[in-house]
């Protein structure tokens, strides 16, 4: 080996052992970014209440892989930098930049040849494991502190306050799963319970599609922020679709009716609402064309005075918004119409006239009274519809109003098993006989108890509430008997009291 | 030792760089037998003379500075001559004059030589002589010849001047001109002697035999020993640190230091740097290597530097030294 390349081999060994020095303090460097930064987050969710996450370690590991890298690429040294750098640590005295410098211009002979000898020389008597390869120990130690903190933190658990919390998110997680699951399954129970004109209206709710975009979540007031707006948009398509002033002028057509003794069915219907009966009862008025005046007159009479009541309830409903107040002119003036015809006609007749064009006249008012008949029974029956709708989108609100409760912790949740369908594990399996018992049961309570409806809010103010004052008036009551039946208030204000209702009953039986 | 210029061999550099040192080496001996103490200070003056320069030594009286000069002298088998500068020193009174001599009947002017035409001319207490006397050295000095009435005479070979000044004594002396002071190889400073060096001065003095001196080189020798230091190689990164730090002593340097800057007035001329090259070339041979280091660059600084570099008023004024600015320029430069 020429004394060149003796020079050249050990500096290129020097340069390997010197980068391999920087890159383990590149090490060290990364250790104390890692450690410290691992120190910094286990302390930083300690004072927060959170138990220290081990997973944290690995970003603070890639972060000091990245300071490690970034350091050695900063220190490592070239072949050049290296000449010197040996030159200094071995105290050569600048003779290997000189040889190299001299060996790069090719002045290789005479008395350079004599220092790249004498340089070479020097250098086989160097160790190239004089450059110890050593760490930061500074760094290092510090960074075990801090390890060892991480490691002793890491140990503790969450604050009361943080398990607490992460059990409710658990909590509320599980719930809205649960919620969601509830609510589709009650949707596939609505679904199933409703006719083709229900199915309808549930399909314009967008109900289902509403159900589907719940999200599962961890956030209490996310969750809850969910159902309120679920809950709003089924309460404006219940405002949307409010009976309230078709049903009143629909019971101020009873009471007019009831006046009068000529449809006391259709009075009786309508003013319990038995609107599919009270269709029928309409469809029971349309009159038949024919010859026979005096017969036809007869089966007139009842349609022309429920007519007249319907037009005096029409006159006293003023500012009426409901669909039926036109319906109702509509008819009464068909009913009038056919009434004049039907004059015109017994006048023809009277006068022995032969009376064709009168009697064509009849049959067409009697067809558009038939029509108008016809048209306000298939209101009522989907009046009756859109009723058992929104009492079932009612129930389900009221379920959803449930289901929010139950995140909060205030109550169950809704449903559970139908009846009968208990945790008994003994149970055979028979629910047919045992719904149908349930059934029977509700059909014996329907109409007599207080209804759902007494619970809902008009949005706008200007609703009209189906609250019976009958059953309102024994619910005060009761409660004023039991206030009076009090003992610890003072026998002056329980005699206050029922002088107050006296009076308020005296005004009331004088009305 | 070879005598020619063209490039040699290994072998015969390496002879001649052998018979460099040993020569050194006993002249460096020779002296040392009068001159005790101050190895560097016969090192230095050894080096300026190989590189064919001139030594200013600077010291309080009866430190030797003469005595130096003297035994270098009688070591190099060369002639010698001493002028003590007083004031009324006039130029050819250094010079040589023409005289009006009658030669076979005619009268002529004949060139009557001054002092300066020796090999070693010691210019004691140097600063005493007006400006008008000192100048007359420049040309010596430089172009190693002597102009008189339109006359150009040359001096032999090998000549030097080694000049003394005291440095206390102010009153009745003329500084150097920079000009001067440039055409020094270097500047020494001869210091006090220990405690054992004034035995050993002592010893050696006060007895009735002083020690005998012998002439170990000749001028040739001297010159050969000039040609070996110069081909002593200096690698460009090397020679761009000895550029770096002459100029790292000029204030208008934007990389010189805050010290430079606030207390120099000029710095060092490119001469310094001529010498320092020179010099450091020698001091490689003396330490055993074939390269110029950033050692041997750093070694010379002080003396190669320390009369060429000009303080400001503010330097002057806080004492700063001119050697403290080298040493600042020299921290400073990498």
């Amino acid at each position: 080996m020429s004394a060149i390349d003796q020079i050249s081999s050990f500096v290129r060994f020097s340069q390997k052992r010197f980068n391999i020095h920087n890159f383990v303090q590149g090490l060290s460097y990364g250790y104390i970014v890692f450690a410290a930064t691992s120190m910094l987050i286990a302390a930083a969710s300690i004072l927060k209440g959170f138990k220290v996450d081990l997973r944290w370690l690995i970003p603070t590991l890639l972060i000091g892989m990245t300071v490690t890298i970034f350091i050695y690429l900063r220190k490592r040294i070239s072949y050049h930098t290296a000449i010197e750098k040996a030159d200094r640590f071995y105290d050569l005295k600048d003779g290997l930049v000189s040889s190299i410098a001299f060996h790069g211009k090719g002045k290789e002979n005479g008395i350079y040849k004599l220092q790249a000898a004498d340089t070479s020389n020097k250098t086989t008597q160097m160790n190239i494991s004089e450059i110890k390869i050593k760490p930061a120990w500074p760094l290092v130690r510090i960074s075990s502190f801090c390890m060892i903190g991480f490691i002793l933190l890491s140990f503790l658990p969450d604050s009361p306050g943080i398990t607490a919390k992460k059990i409710m998110q658990k909590e509320t997680l599980e719930r809205t799963e649960e919620i969601k699951n509830f609510l589709k399954k009650e949707i596939d129970e609505l679904e199933e319970q409703l006719d083709e004109q229900e199915k309808e209206l549930l399909a314009k709710t967008k109900l289902r599609q509403m159900v589907e975009q719940l999200k599962d979540t961890k956030d209490r007031k996310e969750a809850l922020r969910q159902y309120a707006l679920l809950e709003k948009r089924i309460r404006d398509f219940s405002t949307r679709n409010n009976t309230a002033h078709d049903e009143k002028f629909l019971s101020e057509i009873a009471r007019e009716l009831r006046k009068g003794k000529e449809n006391p069915s259709l009075a009786k219907n309508l003013a319990e609402k038995k609107y599919k009966d009270a269709a029928e009862d309409f469809e029971k008025l349309k009159q038949t064309a024919n010859k026979d005046l005096e017969n036809m007159r007869k089966n007139f009479t009842p349609l022309k005075k429920t007519a007249r009541r319907m037009k005096k309830a029409r006159d006293n409903s003023r500012n009426c918004k409901s669909g039926f107040c036109d319906k109702a002119g509509n008819a009464c003036e068909s009913v009038s119409d056919m009434a004049s015809a039907l004059s015109e006609a017994e006048k023809e007749l009277s006068e022995n006239k032969e009376g064709k064009e009168c009697y064509g006249k009849l049959c067409d008012s009697v067809k558009d009274a038939n029509e108008c008949l016809a048209g306000m029974s298939k209101d009522l029956r989907d009046l009756e519809a859109k009723r058992r709708f929104l009492s079932k989108l009612g129930a389900m609100r009221k379920k959803l109003g449930m289901c929010q409760s139950s995140l909060l912790g205030q109550c169950q949740m809704p449903g559970g098993l139908k009846a009968g369908f208990g945790t008994d594990p003994s149970f055979d399996g028979k629910p047919e006989k045992l719904e149908e018992g349930y059934l029977t049961s509700l059909k014996g309570q329907k109409g007599k108890g207080p209804t759902q409806y007494a619970l809902e809010d008009s949005s706008k103010g200007d609703g009209v509430s189906l609250l019976s004052s009958e059953s309102k008036r024994a619910e005060f009551k009761y409660q004023v008997e039991s206030f009076v039946r009090r003992e610890d208030i003072p026998e002056t204000l329980k005699n206050g009291v029922k002088t107050y209702f006296e009076i308020i009953h005296e005004e009331t039986e004088k009305e | 030792m070879e005598n020619s210029n063209k490039t040699l061999n290994d072998k015969e550099a390496k002879k001649n760089i052998d018979d460099f040192l040993k020569t050194f080496q006993s002249l460096h001996r020779e002296i040392s037998k009068f001159i005790v103490g101050h190895a560097n200070i016969i090192d230095d003056v050894l080096i300026a003379v190989i590189c064919e320069g001139h030594v200013l030594l600077e010291g309080l009286p009866g430190l030797g500075k003469t005595a130096l000069v003297r035994t270098l002298a009688q070591s190099l088998h060369l002639t010698f001559r001493r002028i003590q500068f007083t004031p009324d020193l006039l130029p050819a009174d250094i010079l040589g004059t023409n005289i009006l001599v009658e030669r076979d009947g005619e009268k002529i002017f004949n060139f009557q030589q001054g002092p300066v035409f020796t090999n070693v001319l010691l210019a004691d207490e140097i600063n005493r002589a007006t400006p008008k006397t000192q100048s007359a050295l420049l040309e010596t000095m430089q172009e190693r010849t002597v102009t008189v009435a339109n006359t150009t005479h040359e001096l032999k070979l090998p000549f030097f001047v080694l000049a003394t000044q005291n440095p206390i004594e102010m009153d009745g002396t003329y500084p150097l001109p920079e000009a001067q002071l440039d055409r020094f190889f270097f500047k020494l400073k001869v210091g006090m002697p220990n405690h054992e060096e004034f035995g050993t001065i002592l010893d050696r003095t006060g007895g009735l035999e002083l020690p005998e001196i012998s002439g170990v080189a000749d001028g040739e020798t001297i010159l050969s020993m000039g040609r070996a230091v110069r081909q002593v190689p200096i690698a460009p990164e090397i020679q761009n640190y000895l550029i770096h730090l002459v100029r790292a002593t000029h204030p208008e340097n934007k990389d010189s230091s805050d010290t430079v800057k606030r207390y120099v007035r000029y710095g060092a001329s490119p001469r310094a740097a001529q010498a320092m090259l020179a010099s450091s070339r020698a001091r490689a041979l003396l330490n055993g290597r074939y390269h110029v280091s950033r050692d041997d660059v750093k070694s010379v600084a002080a003396p190669a530097m320390r009369h060429r570099i000009i303080l400001n008023f503010e330097g002057e004024a806080e004492g700063i030294t001119t050697d403290d600015v080298i040493n600042n320029a020299t921290e400073c430069t990498r």
